[in-house]
C-alpha cells in the first residue's frame, strides 16, 4: 500500500478527488502474465493501481 | 524549397502547430500572461537530469545520504537545494547485485518532472510504454545494457502520484572518484533504467 491519493479521475475533470483512493502498489510475476514472456520467472512487474480500479479476484472477498 | 529556415521549415510538427494555436488562444482569451508561460518554461528549463545525477552522487559516497534518498526522496532533493515542490510522491528504488529496476509510465507519460525535468521522447512513445512491461530485457538490450539471467528485473508503472527514479550501482573502477566526477557518470537513461552508469574509462559525452 502507498497511501491515499485525491481520485485521479475526478481530478482531471476539475473536481476535488474526494474521498481519497488508497494507490496500491500490485506485483504480478512477469511469467504469470505473458505466457511467452522472455526471461527468468523472478521478474516482475509492479503496477501502481488506485482502490477503485481493482476488482476482487476469483474466489477473492470483496 | 527555400533554404531560409531549413530547419523550421521541415521539422515541426503539427502538434508544434497545435501547441502554439493553443498557448496564442490562452494568451488571448486571457487564461495565461505571457509572464506565467515564460515561467512554466523557466521552471522546467532550470530541471534536468544533473539534478538526478547528484543525487545518486551523493548517495554513493555518503550512505546516510543513500538513506535518505531511498527513505524519503523529496527530503534528499531538498537537502542538496533542489525544489521538488511537486504534489506528486518522488520514490528512488535502488539497483543491486540482484535487483535491476526500469520505470515506465504506461498510461500516459509521469516522470520526476519536478527533479529532472521533461521526460525524453522516447519514454513518451507508444512502443516504449507497451514494450517495457511486456518484453523489459529486449527493450533495455536495444539501449546498449543486458542484465545477466540471474538479476531480477522489476518494472515499476507508474502513475501520477508516484513518481520514480533509479539510483543504478556505483560502476566498478570508480572508488576513486570525487561527486562531480561520479555525476558525469550518470546519464539520464540510467535513471530510468534502460541503461547503467557509464565505465570511468568511457570517453565522457560532451555537456549539452
Amino acid at each position: 500500500m502507498i497511501g491515499p491519493f485525491p481520485s485521479p479521475e475526478d481530478l482531471a475533470y476539475g473536481l476535488s478527488g474526494l474521498p481519497e483512493r488508497t494507490l496500491y502498489k500490485v506485483g504480478f510475476k512477469q511469467a504469470d502474465l505473458w505466457e511467452d514472456y522472455q526471461g527468468p520467472a523472478e521478474d516482475i512487474l509492479y503496477a501502481d493501481v488506485y482502490e477503485h480500479w481493482l476488482q476482487p479476484g476469483e474466489g477473492g472477498t470483496a | 524549397m527555400s533554404d531560409h529556415h531549413p530547419h523550421e521549415e521541415t521539422t515541426r510538427s503539427p502538434y508544434a502547430a497545435r501547441i502554439r494555436a493553443i498557448e496564442a488562444l490562452l494568451l488571448e482569451k486571457d487564461v495565461l500572461t505571457e509572464p506565467e508561460v515564460q515561467d512554466g518554461i523557466s521552471y522546467m528549463e532550470a530541471r534536468s537530469p544533473a539534478n538526478g545525477a547528484k543525487l545518486v552522487a551523493r548517495a554513493w559516497l555518503d550512505d546516510e545520504f543513500k538513506t535518505l534518498l531511498l527513505s524519503d526522496g523529496k527530503a534528499a532533493a531538498t537537502a542538496l537545494n533542489m525544489e521538488p515542490a511537486h504534489p506528486a510522491e518522488f520514490v528512488v528504488v535502488e539497483n543491486t547485485p540482484t535487483i535491476h529496476n526500469l520505470i515506465v509510465c504506461t498510461l500516459c507519460s509521469c516522470y520526476p518532472r519536478a527533479i529532472l525535468g521533461r521526460p525524453p521522447d522516447w519514454y513518451k512513445s507508444f512502443e516504449y510504454r507497451s514494450r517495457a512491461v511486456r518484453e523489459p530485457r529486449a527493450v533495455m538490450r536495444e539501449f546498449g545494457f543486458e542484465p545477466p539471467e540471474e538479476v531480477e528485473v522489476l518494472v515499476h508503472d507508474s502513475t501520477a502520484d508516484v513518481r520514480y527514479m533509479v539510483l543504478p550501482m556505483r560502476p566498478s573502477g570508480a572508488e576513486e572518484l570525487g561527486e562531480q566526477e561520479l555525476a558525469r557518470l550518470v546519464t539520464r537513461d540510467t535513471l530510468v533504467g534502460v541503461s547503467v552508469p557509464l565505465a570511468p574509462d568511457h570517453p565522457i559525452p560532451a555537456d549539452t
